[in-house]
This record gives structure tokens, C-alpha cells and sequence, in this order.
């Protein structure tokens, strides 16, 4: 049910980018560095400001100037960036991963539920992820500044006009876009494990998120990654196979049958790969996602 | 001359190699250095380099011959090793070590064996010191292939010996990543803890997609659930890690035997959550005996500044082999050290190891240890400068390791 | 209607089938001939790529999967052929692996193609990653980690062609690759092609006069297939192994990287994009460990100052060579060349210097630290003029050329 608060921070942004999940492994490895001087507190407020702005000056020299050339170029440059941060970051830590602690003050069992113990550093975690996403949603709907970055989003002309900072406000979003990404880095880094292949083993599930729930939807990345961690969560502890359906069938299959192999991978087998079926799935059935309102 | 000092740095960097003379053996080393696994191949090298240096300083091969060390990238991929070992043949390579990957050395040990087919008057030896797929020494055996680390079948041979013994635990729980090491790891746990013991349950067999999972907490409840004391994994990497991390911090206390933890970084990301709790099947680790010991130290004292400690005592043996296989045939022709090679018995650190002539397959005692606090009054080495370290509990002697083999060399 | 082949035309593809013919007498070499065989492979895959993505305007991020089932097919087909179950020459195996990726690309293509643009790469990237979870669980068809091994030489000699020799494979790969070449211009001459590109530009336009967008899609994906299926093919013939991580999502990025940085504006942008790539990520590798970030900066770079890549960058000078200008633009071009050699230098030994800052100790690294630092900063400074004077100089020709054609 984690990895579901984790990818929820991620999606807000609503930007295709694959250079997300790279922001989310700078938040982690920055985290791990002011930690080393600040302690993990200062850390978890420092670590994202300095992601949101590697996010802005991406943006600004970036983004910005491939813009003109429309979506593809912006999705291509953001999967080259992918690639330059993770050697950037090989070439600055390392190749191993790094020692990224939980802090003590956190590292301990909050309460025991069905003989598991619930950590301390997951109720956290989830009261920041949460908190977070209530805050966001309240300052994107209610209040002023929220209003503009939406009416940026839809009509930049009319803002422009209008006498506001177009540009500026991409920027602003994207920054805090990649701040948030660094915030799941920060929280998620020293639960997980800080390497530099953690970009990559996050990155395609958040686009699942972002893509089920409809893209530029809070909401609907709220109930995707909720109904991802489900489906996950639940299909883990099915030990079925179509052997088994089959078998109930009353259709016996020698084991030695060559399509033995193939229908005895259980559903537990196969649950981390559910949600991109999940994906296209939904990309077939209704392209704008759960929650969305537009299409690309 | 700015110019001139930066291009003599470039050079340099380039490892141009200069002045080669005909009394070399060189040693191509074909590995991921690049991408993702390029940490286990840098240290693999920094473990060879060291063997070979001491091999030159001893200076006993025969002709005054030295050895040096050529690096190629794989980039960790078949399709490039085959491309890069063609450029290693160019290169005038004799000896390829190669060991991270299974699917790499298959490819490169069918590459070698059909080149060595093909061209008599060159032929190369494979000397593998870490690719666990069994059957690189049963159905896809080869003359020219040589391994010195123990397959998946013979390491699971030693760990079910040693949990045959402990007869505390009566239940063991298997997770395993969803390919074929993963796969042959639970078939072969299942089928040797059934005829070991019987009365073992095995309360579980999962299997995940490699490196897919991020939060291991479904599978510990579900471990949780099923009342399992014991979990056999040959997980390696951010699996094992993430596998152990999560289930001391859900309280699920049960023992872990693993393979892999060693590997470099291993030790540092699990950390306080794996002591007295995770174990280890290897063929070599620095606690075993004072000449271990010693060997661990030198590694450190050769690299102050690595991350790294002394992991692969398979590079060592592959070396210290070659060598041993050279000075005695007097030559250093791959083909007739490779039939030296190809019954020797050899004394190491760690005790007598010797060549299988069927099957190329090392047979070495085998080690099962546990993850200790190192404290004063021991003299263990830790690793990875963590104060952790591997307390031996059981040697397996390499007889208990011995399998039967498909391989046929004709 | 303009005739496919005009005079001009059979000349250079009568110069390309020359130059593929005597390449290997040039470069006798054995990696040469393995890399020039991976070369013609990268070729058509890049270009089949570029089907979708150029032509039909479909960013896709799962090619690699129809690649990677070709060659698998075609590992079982030799593998068969070996048993004694049927004959076929190993010439004609990439047509197995092309009908391998054209029955896939009919079947994904139908559901995937319906729409455009960012939820197709979504829906291919999703596929991909299925795709290659898969290929690590069905060990019995994709041999799991040891992949599936072949023998080239199964099938016996043909007309005294064995395929032991690298030559031999070299030669097979040589003429498939020119076939599909010739196949792929033709297809995007005709009507299709044509469409193609419509639909790419202005679907709902084309829908308007009556072609059905979709339809076009899927069978410019169809065909995209076959030709990655071929190349597939000849994957295996030549390494004679196939593992998964060839239908993988780095093999499907990898074409990515090909197609664009080699242009996917001219028909053969890929190409130069498929030699560019193949050969750096090859001789790259083998000077230095950072291979990866230049080529990724490279591919930022050209992201970012020449969207149409290297071959539009070639492309843009053609009119000027025609009217005799270049030399006009020569001053400009030295100056920017010199100061970005200068930058590229400094450049490079910063990041050397920092990825090998563990292993080098001693004064000479403090020295060249500070002369990296200067070359970046003075080059960066020179640079940014000589950009200046070459857009002066386009500037000041544009004119001339206005009036010139």
C-alpha cells in the first residue's frame, strides 16, 4: 500500500516526463548528503528545494526551448535527461548504493496489527504523502495562485494577456513538480535503497499511475495509485494458475505438455506486471484515464 | 603544452597500451563496466588486477613471461560481449575472464568454443569466475570453459546440507526471482530439502519479476502467514536488500539464506537489519581461517580507498591456477595450459580445490556463515568499513558438492 | 507521377550497393566485420523504426519487441531446421523472422493504433514492459537467461555457402539490408507513404478525403514490424545467440536514440543515425566509461539545437552547396569549430578527471583539473561568439539564396 503514497506524489505534476523518476532519485541521493552535514530534519526540507530548482533550470534552458517543437520533442528530451542524470549521479556517488538511514527518532514499531508490526516511518510517510496531496489540491482549487497555474495550463494566451508571467508559471510548476519528486525521494530513499538503479525501478510504474488516473488529474492519480497497490497487494496473495482454473474445469494438463509452463505462472507470478496491463488496458478502453479530461 | 599535457592525459586514460613486447600473456576481461552493474564489474577488476600483480611480482611463469590485464565492456549484454570479445581477439587476448551474467557467458562461451574451432592456431581459454547457470558445465559444456565458482545446484547442495543439520528449523519459505537462476534456485531447493528432509515443510514458493518489485511488504505478510521460520532466496541486488529490509521492519523474525549478499554493497544497504539473522553460501569469504585473513587485508591495503572488501575468491583461484597450470606445462599456449589445467588439484586459503576433468567445474569446500557485529575480542575483518562481518558456521567439503554431469567433451 | 527510380537515383543506390559490396575488403578485420555486420542490422532497424515514428508520426517505445520476436523465431526456426522438421536455407531465415513481426505488429497494431501521439508511446511502452517481464518467465520458448543458441552452419551449404565465415554472414546481412533499404524508399513513395505522412501532419484532414487514419497507422505499423523482424533475423544469424534483453526496454530506447539523432525528417536520417550510434556505443566504450553521458549530452544537445537531427543539420546546406555559398559561411564555421574543439576538450577531461578521481592521486591532477576548468570556461566564452557570427553569417546569405533560387 506503500509504493501507492510514493507514486502519488509523483503523478500531480500531470507532465509526462521521464525524467521524473531521476528527480525522485536526486531528492533521495540529496537527502543523503545534507543529511550526512544537516541531520535527516533540515534534510527533508532542503533536499527538495534543491531538486525544485535543478527542476527550474531544467526547465528555463531546457523544456522551454524545445517546447516549440512540440510533445515528442519534449518527451524525448526528458527520456535523454533520464539518462544524464543517472551518470551524473554514477559519477558524483558511485556506482554502490549509499547508506541513506531511516532517522532513529523513526525507527521504531508504531503499533502491531494481526501479529505485523506497522514501522513508525511508513505512518509518516504517509501523513506527509497525504498531507501533501490535501494541501496541493487546496492550494491548486481555492486560492489565487492556483487559479493562474490552472488557467497556464489551459489558455496561456489569455494569461498572457491577462498580464502574468506565462513562462514563469511552466517554470514554477515544473520545479515544484520535480521538488515533490524529490520530497518522494527524501521519504522514500532510506526506506528503499538509495542506488542509482532506483530511477529506473520507479519510473515506468509512475507512468502508470499518471496514465490510469488520467493525466492532469490529482484525483484520479489519488485512486489509481490506491487501486494499483490493490491490485497488487491482493493478487500477491493468490496462488492460482489457470492449471488450477483448468482444473476445476475438469481439463487435466500433463505436466510434461509443452504449455505446461506457460499456464502454470500463478497470479502471484505475475503481479508487478499487472498494472502496465492495467495501462493498456485503459489506454484501449478510455484513453483519457480514470479521471482525465483531456487525452494527451 | 597545456594542450600537449591534457593529451598525454587523454592517452593515458584511454589505457592506450604501449609497448607490448612478445613475453606477454594478456588477459581480456570481459565485463559489464558500463550501465547498471558497472560497480560489480569495476571491483572483479580491481580483485584480478591484484592477483595478476602478485603473479608478476612472484615472477615464476615460465620464460619470464608477465601477465597483463586488458578491460573490454560488455555492457553487461551477450550481443556486445560477442562483438567486444572479436576486438579482444584483435587485441591479441589468450585468457577471457568473464563471471557477471549467466546469459553473457553462455554467449561467450559458445563464441570461444566456435572460434577456437575455427581458428586452431590462436585458440583463447574461458576462464569463468562467478556465471552460476549449471548448465555451462552440463549441456552446454565446452573444452575451452572453465569455472571456479560452484553452480546454483552445488551451492543449494551445501546450504540443505547445512539445514539438514539444523534441525531447529522445521519450515523454510522460498522467494525467488522470476527467471531462470531464480527458477533453478527453488527447483533445486525443493528436490534436495525433500530428499535431505523430509520432515521439512516448505511453507511457500514465490516467484517475482526481477527487479520490479519496490515494496516487498505483500510478500512478508504473506510469509508472516504462513508460519515459515526460514527464507531461501537467491535474490541478488536491490531484491535481496528490499526483501530483508522489509521483513525486519514488519517484525517478521526468521533466518534468511541467501547467495548473494556479499556483492558488493550488499552488506552496507542491509546494514543493522541483517545481523545473526542473514546467511551466506560461498565459496570464500575474509573470516574462514587466519590465511583469509591475510588475503582480505592485502585487498585493503592494495585499495585504501574502495568501497569494496575482498569478495571473489574464485578470481583468485582462476589466477593463482593459470599460473600454476603454466609453470608446469612450461608453457603459456591457452591450449596446452588448458589441458594442465583440466585435472589440477590446488591448495588455497581456504583449503584444497580441484578441476573436475568432466565437466570443467571447480570443486571447493563451500562455506555457510552468518552476518555478525564484529566486536573486539574476535579478530574478524568487516566489510565495507560497516563493523559487519561473516562468522563461518559450517564447511562443507567439496565432495558433499558433487553432482553428476551431462557434459561430454569430444 | 514521378517515377521512383529516376537516372540520378539508380546511380546512388548502385553506389551503395558498391560501397557495401567492397567494405569488407577495406576493413578485413574481424571486429571490423562483426561491427560492419551489426551496422547493416542497426540500419534496418532504424529505418523500419522510422516508418512509425518519421513517417507516420507514432513515437513508440516498444520497437524493440518485434525485433526481439523476430529473432527468436527465427533461433527456433534454425534450431528446427537443425532437428531434420523442415529446410530452409539460412538466406531466406529473415523472412521468417519479418512474418514473426508482421503477424505480432498486426495483432498489437490494431489495438494500440487508434490513437496518436502521447497514449500510443504510453500503450508501446506498456507492452514493452510486459513483454519483457514475460521473456525472463517463459523460459521454454525464450531460453531464460542463457537465451537460445543457434548454429548458423546447421542447415549445411548452400551453393558453397556455409556461413561459418564472418565474411559469408557479412554478405547475407549486406543484401538484406539493401533489399529492405530499396523496400522501405519505395514504400515511401507510394500512395501509402504518402498518406502516411498526411495522417502524420493533419489526421483529421485525411479523414476528410477519406482515408481512414487508423487503417493507415496500422499498416505503416504492420510493416514497421516485418522489417524489425527481419533485422531480427539477422541478429541471430550473426551472434547466433538471442537473450531477452533484446526485445528489452533499453534495445527499444536504443532506436530511439538512432532514429533521432540521425534525423527522422529524411528518409535517411536513421541510416546515419544507425552508424553514428552503433559505432560510438562500440569504440566509445572501449576509451572510456563515461560513454553513456556524452551520448546522452549528445542526444540532449541535438535535442535541443537540431530537432531534425544530423541529417536536417546536412540537409539545410544542401541549397547553399548548390549555389556555391558554402564558402561564405567557412569563417564562421572554423571559428565555432575550433572553440567548441577547444570546450568539447575541457569538457572531457573534467568528466574523465572525475570519474577516475578515486584512482589518480599526485600534483598532475590538481594541473589538469585547472587547465580542464580554463579550456571549459575559455572555449564556452569563444563558443558563444562563434554561434553568434554563423547565425550572423545565415543571416546575411539568406538573401542571396532567396534571390538564387
Amino acid at each position: 500500500m506503500l509504493s501507492s503514497g510514493l507514486t502519488l506524489i509523483f503523478s500531480m505534476m500531470g507532465v509526462l516526463n521521464f525524467a521524473h523518476a531521476s528527480f525522485y532519485m536526486l531528492g533521495a541521493y540529496f537527502a543523503y548528503q545534507t543529511g550526512l552535514v544537516f541531520g535527516f530534519w533540515p534534510a527533508l526540507f532542503l533536499a527538495p528545494i534543491l531538486v525544485g530548482v535543478v527542476g527550474a533550470i531544467t526547465e528555463r534552458y531546457g523544456l522551454r526551448k524545445v517546447h516549440k517543437f512540440g510533445h515528442v520533442a519534449e518527451l524525448l528530451f526528458t527520456f535523454g535527461l533520464a539518462y544524464v542524470i543517472e551518470e551524473v549521479v554514477h559519477l558524483i556517488w558511485g556506482r554502490a548504493p549509499v547508506d541513506y538511514r531511516i532517522p532513529e527518532s523513526l525507527n521504531f514499531t508504531l503499533f502491531t496489527l494481526f501479529n505485523t508490526q506497522y514501522p513508525a516511518y511508513r505512518a509518516f510517510m504517509m501523513i506527509i504523502s497525504v498531507g501533501m496531496l490535501i494541501s496541493l489540491f487546496l492550494v491548486l482549487t481555492k486560492t489565487r495562485i492556483g487559479l493562474i497555474v490552472q488557467a497556464s495550463l489551459t489558455h496561456p494566451d489569455m494569461v498572457q494577456a491577462l498580464g502574468h508571467n506565462v513562462p514563469r508559471v511552466f517554470m514554477l510548476v515544473f520545479a515544484g513538480g520535480c521538488a515533490l519528486a524529490g520530497l518522494a525521494g527524501v521519504l522514500g530513499g532510506n526506506l528503499f535503497i538509495t542506488e542509482p538503479g532506483m530511477a529506473f525501478a520507479v519510473g515506468s510504474i509512475v507512468f502508470v499511475v499518471v496514465v490510469v488516473g488520467g493525466m492532469g488529474s490529482l484525483v484520479g492519480a489519488f485512486i489509481a495509485s490506491l487501486l494499483i497497490g490493490a491490485i497488487q497487494t491482493f493478487s500477491i496473495g493468490l496462488d492460482l494458475s489457470f492449471i488450477d482454473l483448468m482444473g476445476v474445469l475438469g481439463v487435466v494438463i500433463d505436466s510434461n505438455s509443452s504449455w505446461y509452463a506457460g499456464l502454470s505462472i500463478t497470479i502471484s507470478q505475475t503481479a508487478p506486471v499487472l498494472p502496465y496491463l492495467l495501462m493498456v488496458l485503459m489506454l484501449i478502453v478510455r484513453p483519457r484515464g480514470l479521471m482525465g479530461t483531456r487525452e494527451s | 603544452m597545456r594542450l600537449m599535457s591534457l593529451l598525454c592525459f587523454a592517452l593515458l586514460s584511454l589505457q592506450v597500451s604501449c609497448g607490448q613486447t612478445n613475453k606477454e600473456v594478456v588477459i581480456g576481461f570481459v565485463e559489464g563496466l558500463s550501465g547498471p552493474f558497472a560497480n560489480i564489474g569495476e571491483v572483479a577488476l580491481r580483485h584480478l588486477q591484484l592477483e595478476v600483480d602478485e603473479v608478476n611480482r612472484r615472477g615464476n611463469l615460465p620464460n619470464g613471461i608477465r601477465m597483463t590485464v586488458l578491460p573490454f565492456d560488455n555492457k553487461t549484454n551477450p550481443q556486445e560481449a560477442l562483438l567486444v570479445f572479436r576486438a579482444a581477439l584483435d587485441a591479441g587476448v589468450d585468457y577471457v575472464f568473464q563471471g557477471n551474467s549467466s546469459s553473457v557467458a553462455v554467449a561467450l562461451s559458445g563464441a570461444i568454443a566456435k572460434h577456437n574451432h575455427r581458428n586452431p592456431d590462436h585458440p583463447v581459454l574461458f576462464m569463468n569466475y562467478a556465471a552460476l547457470d549449471p548448465a555451462l558445465t552440463n549441456e552446454h559444456c565446452e573444452k575451452s570453459h572453465f569455472r571456479f565458482d560452484a553452480d546454483v545446484n552445488m551451492k543449494m547442495a551445501a546450504l540443505t546440507e547445512y539445514i539438514a543439520v539444523r534441525k531447529d528449523i522445521d519450515s523454510v519459505y522460498l522467494i525467488n526471482q522470476d527467471y531462470s537462476y531464480g527458477q533453478a534456485v527453488s527447483a533445486a531447493a525443493r528436490s534436495m530439502l525433500a530428499s535431505k528432509r523430509p520432515d521439512l515443510r516448505i511453507a511457500g514458493d514465490d516467484l517475482h519479476p526481477i527487479g520490479r518489485v519496490k515494496d516487498f511488504s505483500p510478500y512478508i505478510a504473506k510469509i508472516k502467514a504462513s508460519g515459515a521460520q526460514a527464507i531461501v532466496t537467491g535474490n541478488w541486488g536491490s531484491d535481496l536488500t528490499l526483501l530483508i529490509k522489509s521483513a525486519r521492519q514488519m517484525g517478521v523474525d526468521v533466518d534468511f539464506f541467501t547467495f548473494n549478499v556479499g556483492m558488493t554493497g550488499g552488506v552496507t544497504t542491509i546494514g543493522e537489519s541483517g545481523i545473526e539473522r542473514v546467511h551466506q553460501v560461498t565459496n570464500w569469504h575474509g573470516n574462514i581461517n587466519d590465511a583469509t585473513r591475510e588475503n582480505a587485508r592485502l585487498y585493503r591495503e592494495k585499495y585504501p580507498d574502495a568501497f569494496e572488501d575482498a569478495y571473489y575468491g574464485s578470481i583468485r583461484r582462476a589466477v593463482r591456477m593459470l599460473e600454476k597450470a603454466m609453470i608446469e606445462s612450461g608453457s603459456d599456449n591457452p591450449e596446452t595450459v588448458g589441458f594442465a589445467l583440466r585435472d589440477m588439484e590446488f591448495i588455497d586459503d581456504a583449503g584444497l580445490v580441484s578441476m573436475r576433468a568432466d565437466s570443467h567445474q571447480l570443486l571447493q569446500p563451500l562455506f555457510v556463515s552468518k552476518l555478525v557485529k564484529i566486536s573486539g575480542e574476535f579478530d574478524l575483518v568487516d566489510i565495507e568499513r560497516t563493523g559487519l562481518g561473516f562468522e563461518t558456521l559450517a564447511e562443507i567439503p567439496a565432495e558433499k558438492t558433487h553432482m553428476t554431469t551431462t557434459c561430454q567433451f569430444d | 507521377m514521378e517515377r521512383v527510380f529516376n537516372k540520378s537515383r539508380l546511380i546512388l543506390w548502385g553506389s551503395v550497393a558498391l560501397v557495401f559490396a567492397l567494405l569488407p575488403l577495406l576493413f578485413p578485420g574481424g571486429f571490423a566485420l562483426s561491427m560492419l555486420s551489426q551496422l547493416g542490422i542497426a540500419i534496418i532497424f532504424a529505418l523500419s523504426y522510422n516508418m512509425l515514428l518519421g513517417q507516420t508520426g507514432l513515437l513508440s517505445f516498444g520497437h524493440a519487441v518485434y525485433f526481439g520476436l523476430g529473432a527468436f523465431m527465427t533461433a527456433h526456426a534454425i534450431n528446427f531446421v537443425e532437428e531434420g522438421a523442415f529446410g530452409l536455407p539460412i538466406s531466406f531465415m529473415p523472412l521468417v523472422g519479418g512474418l514473426t513481426g508482421l503477424v505480432f505488429s498486426l495483432f498489437l497494431g490494431f489495438v494500440t493504433t487508434r490513437r496518436p501521439g502521447t497514449p500510443f508511446a504510453m500503450i508501446s511502452l506498456g507492452i514493452a514492459e510486459m513483454v519483457a517481464a514475460s521473456a525472463l518467465m517463459f523460459t521454454t520458448f525464450f531460453g531464460g537467461e542463457g537465451g537460445i543458441v543457434t548454429d548458423r552452419t546447421a542447415g549445411g551449404a548452400v551453393w558453397g555457402v556455409s556461413y561459418g565465415p564472418q565474411v559469408q554472414v557479412y554478405y547475407l546481412i549486406a543484401v538484406w539490408c539493401f533489399i529492405s533499404m530499396a523496400l522501405m524508399f519505395v514504400i515511401t513513395r507510394t500512395p501509402l507513404g504518402q498518406i502516411a505522412n498526411a495522417v502524420r501532419d493533419n489526421p483529421e484532414r485525411t479523414q476528410f478525403i477519406g482515408y481512414n487514419p487508423t487503417r493507415v497507422r496500422w499498416i505503416m505499423m504492420s510493416l514497421a514490424g516485418f522489417f524489425a523482424g527481419i533485422g531480427g533475423a539477422l541478429t541471430t544469424i550473426n551472434y547466433e545467440i538471442i537473450t531477452a534483453e533484446s526485445l528489452g526496454l533499453m534495445a527499444s530506447g536504443n532506436v530511439v536514440l538512432m532514429a533521432f539523432i540521425g534525423g527522422i525528417g529524411q528518409f535517411w536520417g536513421p541510416i546515419v543515425g544507425a552508424v553514428l550510434v552503433t559505432f560510438l556505443q562500440s569504440a566509445l566504450s572501449n576509451f572510456t566509461q563515461a560513454w553513456l553521458l556524452y551520448f546522452g549530452l549528445l542526444f540532449l544537445l541535438i535535442i535541443l539545437f537540431s530537432p531534425g537531427g544530423i541529417s536536417s543539420l546536412i540537409a539545410m546546406h544542401g541549397p547553399l552547396w548548390r549555389a556555391g555559398m558554402m564558402k561564405r559561411l567557412m569563417p564562421s564555421y572554423v571559428s565555432a569549430l575550433c572553440s567548441g574543439g577547444v570546450t568539447l576538450i575541457g569538457i572531457i577531461g573534467v568528466i574523465e578527471l572525475l570519474y577516475r578521481g578515486t584512482l589518480l592521486v599526485g600534483v598532475h591532477v590538481a594541473f589538469t583539473w585547472i587547465v580542464a576548468g580554463f579550456l571549459v570556461l575559455v572555449g564556452a566564452f569563444f563558443l558563444r561568439r562563434a554561434i553568434r557570427s554563423v547565425a550572423q553569417a545565415w543571416e546575411d546569405l539568406s538573401p542571396d539564396l532567396a534571390k538564387w533560387s
